[in-house]
């Protein structure tokens, strides 16, 4: 029976690790206050937490017995049907891509009408400013830093510049505790009544999630919400996050703001990227909002209720896109995310190789997130409902599949048109030939303009030349694809850590964006 | 009060439209059998698509733009269980039918969109729609109903967007019906690029702050993109499977060599100027007075920019087909200028005052600004509007019987007013015209008769369309999209051909490939097959035929 006594213990771990920070709030003591016990207790929790309490939950394990049954039976069967039957397995397999790749295009399409028409909520300057100090809730920021001793000026300014009194923002700056360089250079501003340092007990994985989770137990307010260390966060965004919470039912338990670039400018490569960030928060986002389905989370800037993080396990720290995996597990679980017109200004990937690891760790947790939620479906399909289950999974399989199988129909493509192949044609009958053609055709052509109308609606003519050549910068997403989906069979949990600090000043930008 | 919601009246408008010009289409084309030779080939094309020996979508042909054949696809599947779809093009009928009733539904939305008085805006809708050339076209099948109503569509988005810049509009007018449009008929192209521009100017001169030019060019894009890919798409693909980008005008069978071989000489600019007006003034004679009086309502006021999408589209679709035909590269044909009609009926809804507009979805930045000035100099002119709309409907009638303006439409006289009696040449020629393609559905119905094995005819469709579309059994046939058409040319004898369908070779009936292949076999059977029929024809411009039975092969070679 040490199965129970287990789970017994795990109980008392967590509500233990709980009550203690409770305690430590309720008794106005802070990270100073910690003692060894605390720090292992909190960081025992915010590795183990979730995949102990709720491990159906939790990506620590890829992929549970069922689905390994089913991924090797769709293997076995797939090997075996191309040694048997080459071209009729060939034209299935084609098939059941094409048909994805235009259910997930149609879906895009559906989702964006509904955000180009209803858009996301607009709390004015007035409302904001006019709820009065003391209505105000407490607010704790997380801010994850690692090996990023450049921008923690930058992060001190930003705060700064945030409209919300003073004795109600807790900013924690949670940094690795053997991360020397980045301690350093924070060590300059521990005068600072703004920021508090939370250093974060080595241990693996050395996710940001795993930060958040820990920096969670010292947190004192009642909303959470995160931004990396070099971002710009409109100075109202809080306020207006706030009113929202005030205005929404209980059961919005989350307010995401919209994330833009700074550094559109910089190349090529980040004129693409912020025409993309433009379209996903600007529209996509709101229109799935509009159509009451789940919302894969952004990075950062996402406001969230601190108790019902609490409830639901808060951050998976074995998730490589934690933030998508939390919009959908609060989603599961009943609760709502609003989308806020409110920007923070981050700095976009200029580098094409840190740009390719950023995007296939986004792609492979998509996949590791997906894979979590199907777990079972058929609980999934009844508490979400058909059109939800579906559009989740051709958002979270689909968005890494259809990029991957992007670059296999432009291959096929280039075969037909270099030589003509037979082989070519007998994998391609006409209901197979007719999608994929409107797939690429149509399918390419669409997601273009739907970039290029979120680029109009926004007043951003600077980035027409990106818009148009987006078409190189799906060949890039296709490789980031590829990788991913290499990862996620390779090495489930390795997380690829993005590079910041590679952009010049935002000040020399336009600042439209905002 | 408004028990009838604008959306039930939009419905209705549509049903009844389309319950009309569907009705008139069984009436002329099942009834009567009365057909243009364009709507024929092209349900013989579609025809050609589904039942053909070689079923494939590339012998939907690449001379036209192929929207009013893809159209057609899903009737012509249903023509085994209801033959007169194909064979009498009932489902040419009904294509157009649907768009027509499309087209009248977007001139009543467009009274709507601008909260007119409700019996102002269905006066002026019923007007347009009982047009006899709306009537006429919404039936018979050609490409004009679907042009009419994208056109239509775009001019009525592009009105609102020059008050709300409402992007949803430049969506629909661009990505939809420009789009379509140009895969409908190649004139688009003019109305793509003109409204384009329109679009990128009226931006440019009211967005003040930079950059002026970017965003004027983004909005160029936005609207024009979707046409352009169109038309490069066309392009790329009749290269590819033809090895002609632009069928219509270099191929022997566009309409530029058609008219060629039609002996037909350019009618020089005094003359063909005066056919364009003379003709645009039979189907709208009100255009003009209509204009001036929209224009003088509106002149200095807020809002009068939306007069200039109509006039833009409309105009330079008009402009173009007066072009064409002066420079002699098309046809005198009253049809051409069809769009005189939306044109009219959209100026006459514009020469009356506001009402309340209806919501934009998503009003653009720069939008301008509302303003409190009448939005007309005069609060009324209802009923002379009206009027001027009626006068057009009577006017067109009457010219709708001249043989020399109306040369595809005067024969519908002598089914509209039947008279046995009539011994006038133009009765007779009317009663030709009736016929035109009778002589090809009795060689079909005999071809039928003999029974033959699947492929065992051959015949090249360009003129003998009409005998394919009305036989029942259409793999018959060997035509020229039949990957064998070649090979079977050369050789019938040995490739199990039965009978060749000969054709006249006049000068205008000259481009027949079976002819061109084996000259004199019109003549005397070309040493490969004997006559055995001779079929004069008697519908109107329809060539003579000659069927010909193939000869035996010769053992041993």
């Amino acid at each position: 029976m040490t199965g129970s006594v287990d789970a017994e213990a795990r109980d008392l771990a967590a509500l233990s690790a709980r009550t203690r920070a409770e305690q430590l709030r309720a008794e106005g003591l802070g990270v100073d206050d910690l003692t060894d016990e605390d720090r292992e207790l909190f960081l025992d929790r915010a590795i183990n937490g979730l995949r102990e309490d709720d491990p159906i939950r939790s990506a620590s394990v890829a992929v549970v017995g069922w689905q390994k049954i089913v991924v090797a039976l769709l293997l076995v069967l797939s090997i075996a049907g191309l040694i048997w039957q080459p071209i009729r397995a060939a034209v299935v397999l084609i098939a059941v891509c094409t048909y994805a790749y235009v259910a997930t295009m149609i879906d895009r399409l559906l989702v964006f009408r509904q955000g180009l028409a209803y858009r996301a909520i607009v709390i004015t300057d007035e409302e904001a400013r006019a709820i009065p100090d003391e209505e105000l809730p407490p607010y704790t920021i997380l801010v994850p830093a690692y090996h990023e001793p450049e921008v923690v000026g930058d992060l001190l300014a930003a705060m700064e510049r945030l409209e919300y009194p003073a004795d109600k923002v807790q900013v924690l700056l949670l940094l690795e505790a053997d991360d020397e360089i980045t301690i350093a250079a924070a060590e300059n501003y521990r005068d600072s009544e703004i920021i508090t340092i939370v250093l974060v007990p080595p241990a693996e994985p050395r996710t940001k999630p795993k930060a958040c989770n820990y920096g969670l137990f010292l947190a004192t307010g009642d909303i959470v919400t995160i931004y990396d260390a070099e971002d710009l966060p409109e100075p109202l965004q809080l306020r207006r996050a706030a009113a929202v919470f005030a205005k929404l039912p209980d059961n919005m338990a989350c307010v995401q703001s919209k994330l833009a670039y700074h550094n559109s400018h910089q190349n090529m490569l980040t004129g693409w990227f912020t025409a993309e960030y433009n379209l996903w928060f600007g529209y996509l986002l709101p229109g799935l909002m509009r159509s009451e389905s789940a919302i894969p989370l952004g990075g950062t800037s996402n406001h969230l209720r601190r108790s019902v993080l609490e409830d639901i396990g808060a951050w998976d720290p074995y998730n490589v896109t934690e933030d998508a995996d939390l919009g959908l597990r609060l989603y599961a679980l009943g609760y709502r995310t609003a989308v806020l017109d409110s920007t923070t200004l981050e700095e976009a990937n200029s580098d094409p190789i840190n740009w390719i690891r950023q995007r296939s760790r986004w792609y492979k947790g998509y996949l590791q997130t997906w894979l979590v939620h199907i777990r079972r479906p058929r609980l999934m399909w009844k508490t979400v409902g058909p059109r939800s289950f579906i559009r989740l999974t051709l958002i979270l399989a689909g968005t890494p599949i259809i990029a991957v199988l992007n670059l296999l129909f432009w291959f096929i493509t280039l075969l037909w048109f270099l030589g003509q192949p037979g082989v070519v044609g007998a994998v391609f009958p006409w209901y197979v030939y007719f999608p994929a053609l409107i797939a690429l055709v149509i399918g390419n052509g669409i997601t273009l303009y739907m970039n290029l109308i979120s680029l109009r609606e926004d007043d951003r003519s600077d980035l027409i030349v990106p818009a148009l050549t987006v078409p190189a910068f799906f060949a890039l997403m296709s490789i980031a694809a590829a990788k991913g989906v290499y990862q996620i069979i390779r090495s489930p949990s390795y997380w690829e850590k993005t590079f910041h600090g590679l952009a010049t000043k935002p000040d020399d930008e336009p600042s439209n964006t905002a | 009060m408004n028990r009838f919601s604008d959306l039930r009246l939009k419905r209705w408008a549509y049903g009844l439209a389309f319950a009309l010009y569907a009705g008139v289409a069984y009436w002329l084309e099942v009834v009567h059998g009365f057909i243009l030779g364009d709507a024929l080939a092209r349900v013989s094309a579609v025809q050609g698509v589904l039942f053909s020996r070689d079923p494939h979508l590339a012998a939907i042909g690449f001379i036209f733009t192929p929207l009013t054949a893809l159209a057609q696809l899903p009737m012509i599947a249903l023509s085994s269980w209801w033959p007169a779809l194909a064979e009498r093009g009932f489902s040419a009928g009904l294509m157009s039918s649907a768009f027509m009733a499309g087209a009248v539904l977007q001139v009543l939305s467009m009274g709507i969109d601008r909260g007119l008085p409700r019996s102002f805006s269905v006066t002026i809708t019923v007007l347009f729609a009982l047009h006899p050339m709306i009537v006429f076209y919404g039936a018979n099948g050609m490409s004009e109903a679907p042009f009419i109503f994208l056109m239509t569509w775009a001019v009525r988005r592009l009105v609102l967007w020059m008050v709300d810049d409402d992007v949803h509009h430049l969506i629909a007018a661009g990505a939809v019906a420009m789009a379509l449009a140009y895969l409908t008929r190649y004139d688009a192209l003019v109305c793509v690029a003109v409204s384009s521009s329109v679009v990128a100017v009226t931006t440019y001169l009211r967005a003040l702050e930079p950059p002026r030019k970017r965003r004027a060019l983004l909005d160029f894009i936005v609207i024009g993109s979707p046409g352009i890919l169109a038309f490069a798409g066309w392009a790329i693909a009749s290269w590819l499977i033809t090895g002609e980008a632009f069928g219509q005008f270099t191929s022997q069978y566009g309409n530029s060599a058609i008219v060629k071989n039609s002996g037909q000489e350019g009618p020089g600019p005094l003359d063909g100027f005066e056919f364009a007006v003379t003709s645009i003034s039979l189907l709208a004679p009100m255009l003009i007075p209509l204009a001036w009086l929209a224009i003088w309502q509106r002149w200095r006021r807020p809002k009068w920019a939306m007069l200039i999408p109509p006039a833009a589209i409309f105009g330079s679709a008009l402009a173009f087909q007066s072009a064409s035909y002066i420079s002699g590269s098309t046809f005198g044909f009253l049809r051409f200028y069809i769009v005189a009609i939306p044109f009219a009926a959209t100026l006459a809804l514009l020469a009356v005052p506001d009402g309340e507009f209806v919501e934009p979805t998503r009003r653009g930045r720069h939008a301008p600004a509302p303003s409190r000035i009448p939005s007309t100099r005069w609060a009324g002119g209802y009923l002379p509007v009206a009027a001027m709309m009626a006068v057009c409907v009577v006017v067109s009638g009457w010219g709708m019987t001249s043989a020399k303006y109306a040369v595809q439409e005067y024969g519908l006289e002598s089914i509209v007013d039947p008279d046995p009696n009539a011994t006038s040449a133009k009765r007779q020629e009317e009663a030709r015209i009736l016929r035109t393609f009778s002589t090809d559905r009795k060689i079909a119905a005999y071809i039928d008769s003999l029974n033959l094995p699947d492929g065992s005819v051959v015949l090249d469709t360009v003129y003998g369309f009409g005998i394919v579309a009305a036989s029942r059994r259409p793999k018959v046939f060997v035509v020229p999209s039949d990957p064998d058409y070649v090979r079977m040319i050369n050789d019938p004898v040995n490739r199990g051909a039965k009978y060749l369908i000969a054709v006249v070779p006049t000068p205008l009936w000259s481009i027949d490939t079976l002819n061109k292949r084996h000259p004199g076999l019109y003549g005397d059977g070309a040493d490969i097959a004997t006559l055995d029929m001779e079929i004069p024809n008697d519908g109107a411009n329809q060539p003579d035929w000659r069927l010909y039975k193939v000869n035996e092969p010769v053992p041993g070679r």
